[in-house]
């Protein structure tokens, strides 16, 4: 399976976000995408999941453009954690978590064993069995991302779209949630694509690094290739020191102050 | 687990019906002639084919069977069939705009009813049509005009978007709270016979409007609970709500479609019967939780059980005179409902 965007173009009214993005996301593979505020990333992910229509360009899932897709049909392909989420009613973390088995329930027809299989998975592996019964509203906000990633993984998707998922968590479940998705791209064949602010953490788990800059790929590669002094300087206007171990596996990005 | 849970709510419904029974039962003896609830039973179980042979209606008098079947009993139905179809209207559309005043009518439709109505009454046509008054019909003609011009307008810039929905249909209400305002001073004669018209009655509830409802709650219901996931899973956001497959704008565009012809009839021919349809289903929410697979039926349950006490009391509590039920609705409504808001301290909604 792969993804595969052209030269796409997005706008809000008149003013312009995607301007011309083309990439290629590659099997089991993880990617982070970054750039600064504003620079398209959440525009971007929308279009890849089909909420956004973009004006021109096309995004191909196995040479299928997803524009010709049913809603079910392109969910039962990507799943999408979005960047702040409405919990609207008092639903329990199992209803949320249940609701991600959606593209694959007929009207009227009840959730299957297998259904109820992978809902268990997904709780396991975002450890949110603990507080399954717990209102959403009354969870924390970490708690709350954890179960909504839950949602995404019992979604069962070759792609799985992530906006910012770890920007409310601690440093223990953000790199548990980091670990879970980055196994995911490693062991269970799923492509991750997963906007990040840090920088360090893009360095630490993607593949790949895709850099946006103004709606357009600034660049995309390696992390080592990607995350350089001159490129972010050149995209967020900040002067860096990375840090770097003795062989050069680890590195460390901080601002100069 | 989920067998506890089924039978939590199979216990439910089933003391839900009982009760619908019994009130109906009892508010059919009510009323300027009381009838015995021996009577009234009796009369009951002669109608029901197999049981009726073992029935001896003797000692009961035509005119108590009259008053019964003619009279009481379409009212009955009446209000078990607007009570149930606003109940049901109101959650879908609190699902929808995720907005706790939301309510049947929301969309103005019960003001653009009421316009066309008060248009009939003020320029007095008494003209029947298969049954229906001009009243009805011009009501049912004016809630429809403005549900689509609000849905028009809101689909102006493309998406629907349910805040404009919401805001366009506050527009077009006051647009036509201002022509009925009109309307009442340019012929006094017809004041009273309008706003009354507007409070809400049973009293011209029959058969034939009964059968007209009937099919259009029924399919309405049934349409509605098909969708019952889809609104559980609305209520993430038109956002999320794609990214799992639903496709946002043609569910919204089906379940505003039925929620508002059901509003639309039921107003047509019963008035504007306010509260029913915001209140249940935040009583069935604060009790029984937010899944709207058994949210719209049991709301449609207990809105049929409580417009059926309402007009039972708006028929004997002054009685001869009649209370416009929209006012009982409010009056022991309110009370109930705060109470539970007191109990429950829980958030319906966030
Ligand atoms: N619904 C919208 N209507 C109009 N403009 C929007 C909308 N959503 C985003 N924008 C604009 O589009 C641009 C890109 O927004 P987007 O959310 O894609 O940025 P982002 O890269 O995700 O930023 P951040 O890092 O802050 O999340 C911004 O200038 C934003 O103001
Ligand atoms: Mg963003």
């Amino acid at each position: 399976m792969s993804l595969i965007i052209e030269n796409l173009h997005f706008s809000y009214g008149n003013l312009s976000v995607l301007n011309g993005i083309s990439s290629y996301f590659e099997d089991s593979t993880f990617y982070a995408i970054i750039g600064p505020n504003g620079c398209g990333k959440s525009t971007l992910l929308k279009c890849l999941y089909g909420y956004l229509d973009p004006s021109s360009g096309s995004i191909l899932i196995d040479d299928k453009n997803i524009k010709k897709m049913t809603h079910k049909k392109r969910a039962t392909k990507v799943s999408y954690v979005a960047q702040s989420n409405d919990t609207g009613f008092d639903f329990s973390v199992k209803d949320i978590i249940s609701m991600g088995r959606n593209p694959y329930i007929k009207r009227f027809a009840s959730m299957s064993e297998d259904d109820i299989h992978h809902i268990y998975t997904a709780m396991d592996k975002t450890s949110t069995l603990a507080f399954k019964d717990k209102s959403i509203n009354e969870l924390s906000g970490g708690e709350k991302q954890r179960a909504f990633i839950a949602r995404a993984l019992a979604q069962d998707t070759k792609f799985i779209l992530l906006d910012e998922p770890v920007s409310n968590l601690d440093i223990n479940h953000q790199t548990e949630i980091m670990n879970t998705v980055k196994s995911l791209s490693k062991n269970h064949k799923r492509t991750i694509i997963c906007v990040l602010h840090d920088l360090n953490l893009a360095y630490l788990y993607a593949d790949f690094v895709l850099l946006m800059d103004n709606g357009k790929v600034h660049s995309i590669g390696k992390p080592k290739n990607v995350l350089t002094k001159e490129n972010i300087k050149s995209v967020y206007k900040t002067d860096v020191t990375i840090l770097e171990d003795r062989n050069g596996d680890f590195k460390f990005i901080v601002p100069k102050i | 687990m989920v067998s506890e849970g089924k039978r939590k709510y199979f216990i439910k419904y089933i003391l839900l019906l009982i009760t619908l029974i019994a009130v109906a039962t009892i508010a059919a003896c009510l009323g300027a002639v009381k009838i015995s609830l021996h009577e009234t039973l009796t009369i009951f179980l002669s109608k029901i084919p197999l049981i009726k042979q073992l029935i001896s209606t003797e000692n009961i008098s035509s005119t108590t069977e009259t008053i019964i079947m003619s009279l009481r009993l379409p009212r009955i139905f009446m209000a078990m069939l607007v009570g149930a179809g606003l109940s049901m209207a109101g959650v879908v559309f609190q699902g929808i705009f995720k907005n706790p005043l939301a309510d049947p009518y929301i969309l103005g439709i019960s003001s653009g009813a009421s316009l066309g109505a008060a248009l009939a009454i003020a320029f007095g046509s008494q003209a029947i049509f298969f049954g229906f008054g001009l009243i009805s019909l011009s009501a049912f003609l004016g809630a429809f005009i403005v549900m689509f011009l609000v849905y028009f307008i809101a689909k102006a810039g493309g998406k629907l978007v349910t805040n404009t929905l919401i805001l366009s249909g506050v527009a077009i209400s006051f647009m036509s709270s201002s022509f009925i305002s009109m309307l009442i001073i340019a012929s006094r004669e017809n004041t009273t016979r309008i706003v009354f018209w507007t409070m809400g009655s049973l009293t011209s509830a029959n058969g034939t409007k009964i059968l007209v409802m009937l099919p259009i709650i029924a399919f309405g219901f049934i349409f509605l609970l098909a969708f019952s996931k889809d609104i559980n899973i609305l209520s993430s956001g038109d956002e999320t709500a794609v990214s799992m497959g639903i496709n946002v704008n043609k569910v919204k565009f089906i379940l505003l479609g039925i929620t508002s012809l059901i509003t639309a009839i039921s107003v047509a021919f019963c008035g504007v019967i306010g509260f029913v349809g915001l209140i249940i289903p935040h009583a069935i929410r604060l009790l029984s939780g937010p899944d709207h697979k058994h949210l719209i039926p049991l709301s449609a349950l207990s809105g049929a059980i409580f417009l059926v006490i309402c007009d039972t009391l708006a028929r004997v509590v002054m009685a001869p005179t009649e209370i416009p039920i929209g006012a009982i609705t409010a009056l022991f409504g309110a009370p109930f409902f705060i109470y539970l808001l007191i109990k429950n301290k829980k958030k319906v909604f966030i």
